[in-house]
């Protein structure tokens, strides 16, 4: 379990992170949301025991990360935003050198090297200087090298950033696949459809934590839930009484869909479907309309300056 | 210490060196122009009237030339391995790796000092040999190495670890390559002074000669810990990014 305390950090008079706190479970995938300069990056790094918080305190599997940021490096795997390869040397080599420095013996850590490199089509391109790779490949094998000791805890900062959509999906496959196996897996992203689809849990953070919840309850609790009917024809007479309703929050027309808010619509939308047949219309389709996480997210997040990562 | 650690970066740190045509040119081309310098004033000299008086005046001057490798290496593999770290956005999956702080600069200092040592002794004896080529040529009998030599021997590891701690404590402040190798390059030179001072030349004396090099070492190990101190994995994260 990773756990962070009332962390905060400061550069000089910048305030990057105020007194966040949480606790993240084993196997499950975390994401940190926020805008630029919120304060993600300063997290996971403090997390990771790379920075030391200005108060505060975070621990994983109950060690201390600022007492003991040897043993949490031993047991994390950590890509940071930026890839950070030895550019001239070659993929393997590279993956090679930081292998040796978690520890990893021959011959698992060539094996693990094929396996990974494999994993994310780079095998065939082992050999060539990292100079000659794109953007994307880059990345991926920074995720790559973030994996080579089988770490239990990884921090994957914007993993999917500089990726195509192919490679984009197969990062995205990893990470459900580290999951599967148990792993615990943080990320921070810009993207939230990605973090809809990967986390368990999301932290929209901006300097300190702002929500902490499931992408679904987030959207619970900040939106009433809106069933969309399709009618055949519709006029604005429905309108008027599907509002006189006492569970209908809300009651719009656009065209021949009507948008209702309504509290518990697995108890009242058979209601909505029987006094709309009863009053002569033909009801086509009845759906919900599901918020995207970047509606939740514009909703809680507020226009800031941005502050160092 | 995790020596296994330490080997692997001093390797990739070589690696790294030997695939820079800039850095490999430059301290390459040192050891070449000092050795054909050095052989060709010597060849000149000799055949002067006075040849013989004045080569035993200019051969303990010649082999001090040697000194300007390991303070010159060292300056330009030192500052530009963590710079180049820099540049490559590199030292942050270095240091989430478990190495402490002690461990990534002996390797980057071995990376520094071990080529500096194998450049400066492997241009010496290059120098002994050219020199004494011509000399044997010419009188008849070798005239290097000479006793003081043994001195300067001595001296010249000192030096080379003195020149990769102060390029390394320069390397940690400044984000540019060349400029890292320009004040490093440059703050080496009180150490070459220093050590043309305490070379033999000026200072005969043995008892004089010990003092001189347990003053280096004292120096070196100050240095040292100074850098150490300085390179803070986290002020280096913060003011690098």
């Amino acid at each position: 379990m990773i756990k962070a305390l009332s962390l905060s950090r400061s550069f000089g008079a910048t305030v990057a992170v105020k007194d966040l706190s949480f606790e993240i479970k084993e196997g499950e995938v975390f994401a940190l949301l926020g805008p630029n300069g919120a304060g993600k990056t300063t997290t996971i790094r403090m997390l990771t025991g790379l920075i030391t918080p200005t108060s505060g305190t975070c621990s994983i599997e109950g060690m201390d990360v600022t007492r003991n940021p040897m043993q949490v490096h031993r047991n994390v795997g950590v890509q940071p935003e930026v890839p950070g390869h030895y550019d001239t040397l070659t993929a393997q080599r590279n993956l090679e050198f930081y292998g040796k420095l978690f520890g990893v013996k021959q011959p698992q850590l060539g094996l693990r090297i094929r396996d990974l490199l494999q994993s994310f089509d780079l095998w065939d391109r082992r050999s060539d200087a990292v100079q000659t790779y794109s953007k994307g490949m880059k990345q991926k094998l920074a995720i790559i090298r973030a994996l080579l000791h089988d770490p239990e805890y990884v921090f994957l900062d914007e993993p999917m950033s500089g990726l195509d959509p192919v490679a984009s999906k197969t990062v995205k496959d990893f990470i459900l696949d580290l999951k599967a196996k148990g792993k615990t897996v943080v990320l921070s992203t810009h993207n939230l459809d990605d973090a809809d689809q990967l986390s368990d849990r999301v932290a929209v953070i901006q300097g300190g934590l702002i929500a902490l919840d499931t992408p679904d309850n987030l959207r619970a609790n900040l939106f009433k839930r809106t069933i969309v009917f399709h009618l055949k024809a519709a006029d604005d007479g429905v309108v008027a009484k599907l509002r006189a309703l006492p569970f209908v929050r809300s009651a719009e027309r656009s065209e021949n869909k009507l948008v209702l808010e309504v509290e518990n619509p697995e108890e009242e939308n058979p209601q909505v479907v029987d006094l709309l047949v009863k009053a002569g219309y033909r009801v086509q389709f009845v759906g919900e309309v599901r918020h995207s996480l970047e509606e939740v997210y514009l909703k809680l997040v507020k226009p800031s300056q941005e502050a160092p990562q | 210490m995790n020596w296994p650690a330490i080997i692997e970066i001093f390797k990739k740190d070589l690696q790294e060196t030997t695939r820079n045509r800039y850095v490999f040119l430059s301290i390459s081309v040192l050891p070449i122009i000092n050795i054909i310098e050095n052989v060709f004033a010597v060849s000149q000299i000799i055949n002067l009237p006075s040849g013989v008086a004045q080569l035993s005046q200019i051969l303990p001057v010649t082999s001090l030339v040697v000194f300007l490798i390991p303070s010159v290496v060292t300056a330009l593999l030192a500052s530009t391995s963590v710079v180049l770290e820099k540049n490559n956005r590199s030292l942050e999956p270095l240091l989430a790796t478990p190495i402490t702080d002690a461990e990534l600069l002996l390797g980057k200092c071995l990376a520094a000092f071990i080529p500096a040592m194998v450049m400066s002794y492997g241009t010496l004896a290059v120098l002994i040999g050219a020199i004494d080529t011509v000399t044997i040529g010419k009188l008849g009998y070798a005239v290097l190495p000479t006793l003081g030599m043994v001195y300067q021997f001595a001296l010249i590891p000192l030096i080379g670890l003195l020149g990769t701690f102060v390029s390394l404590l320069v390397s940690t402040k400044i984000k540019d390559v060349r400029a890292a190798q320009q004040v490093s390059t440059f703050a080496v030179l009180p150490i070459l002074a220093f050590a043309a001072l305490i070379s033999g030349i000026y200072v005969v004396d043995p008892i004089y000669q010990i003092a001189a090099i347990v003053i280096l070492a004292a120096v070196v190990v100050i240095v040292a810990r100074v850098t150490i101190h300085r390179f803070s994995r986290e002020s280096i994260l913060v003011s690098w990014s």
